[in-house]
């Protein structure tokens, strides 16, 4: 089974496109307006996801 | 003999003098076809199977958007479509590559071959059996390996495979393969292709122009793409 990734993604700028690359097989292109909203995405989210890991601790 | 590349590196030479010739003399016909020409078609029932003499072709399978999943590439000696023998159509398309020169078998021959010859059956089998091999290596690379390690197997893998029918050396080997054809095969886009292509080139690893592969550092890349070639099952242990 697959783990939370702990180690944070590389993103590059390539010929007009934002690439994003990780681990577990994370390999996407994107236009710089879907990589920048997703990019305000992930950081709401993970605000989010940090306030979750402070009020639930993880199921065993 | 045309169909002699068929197992080559992987057990030809316990073919029998009688089950070579049994396999030369089936072939129906032989066929030139041109670069970038659908062979089989998805669901259409068919009566002949495919030995590739000279050239690749790929299997490959569309989205609802018409965009291209290349689900194998055949190199010249495989069986590409053996398979449609006992099923009887296909589940995916197969196209050339580059140009290409095929041989021909019709599966009442193919039939007849079953009932006589039980060890060249068995052989064939093995052959299908290898597809399945590395459909399930290309499971783990396209579920598992970042973009690098994508293409860099891709590329590994190829080079074992053409080096068993002497098409490759010293890790050059030629590749009618664009770099749309790689992502296609590796589930990227053209635009991260490029970017691994540059990346594995700055890293002294491999180099692709011209539709020739140069592979630089052999163990190298096979650790960047986790390549281990004990699935395509070679004569000497690989």
């Amino acid at each position: 089974m697959l783990r939370p990734e702990t180690i944070a993604g590389v993103a590059a700028a390539q010929d007009g496109f934002v690439t994003l690359d990780g681990r577990d097989g994370l390999a996407i292109t994107m236009t710089p307006e879907a990589a920048a909203e997703t990019g305000r995405r992930l950081i709401a989210a993970a605000e989010l996801a940090a306030l979750q890991l402070t009020e639930e601790p993880p199921l065993e | 003999m045309i169909s002699g590349k068929f197992l080559l590196g992987r057990g030809r030479h316990e073919l029998s003098d009688e089950e070579q010739r049994v396999l030369e003399d089936s072939i129906v016909s032989v066929r030139h076809v041109a670069a970038r020409k659908q062979i089989v078609r998805a669901g259409v029932i068919i009566d002949t199977s495919t030995l590739l003499l000279e050239g690749f072709v790929c299997r490959y399978m569309d989205d609802r958007d018409g965009q291209r999943q290349l689900v194998a590439v055949h190199v010249p000696g495989d069986f590409v479509d053996l398979h449609a023998f006992p099923m009887r159509r296909l589940d995916h398309d197969i196209a050339t590559l580059g140009p290409v020169k095929i041989a021909c078998y019709d599966h009442q021959t193919l039939e007849t071959i079953t009932e006589r010859y039980p060890h060249l059956t068995r052989k064939l089998w093995f052959s299908t059996l290898l597809d399945a091999a590395m459909h399930r290596e290309w499971i783990f690379r396209l579920g598992r390996l970042g973009a690098e390690g994508r293409v860099a197997h891709l590329f590994c893998e190829l080079n074992e495979r053409l080096e068993m029918v002497g098409l490759a050396a010293d890790g050059r080997y030629m590749l009618p393969m664009t770099q749309p054809d790689i992502a296609e095969a590796s589930g990227l886009t053209g635009v991260h292709v490029n970017r691994v292509l540059r990346s594995l080139r700055e890293k002294n690893l491999l180099t692709f122009k011209a539709n020739e592969v140069c592979i630089l550092d052999r163990k190298a890349l096979a650790a960047v793409a986790e390549f281990e070639p004990q699935y395509l099952y070679g004569s000497n242990g690989s």
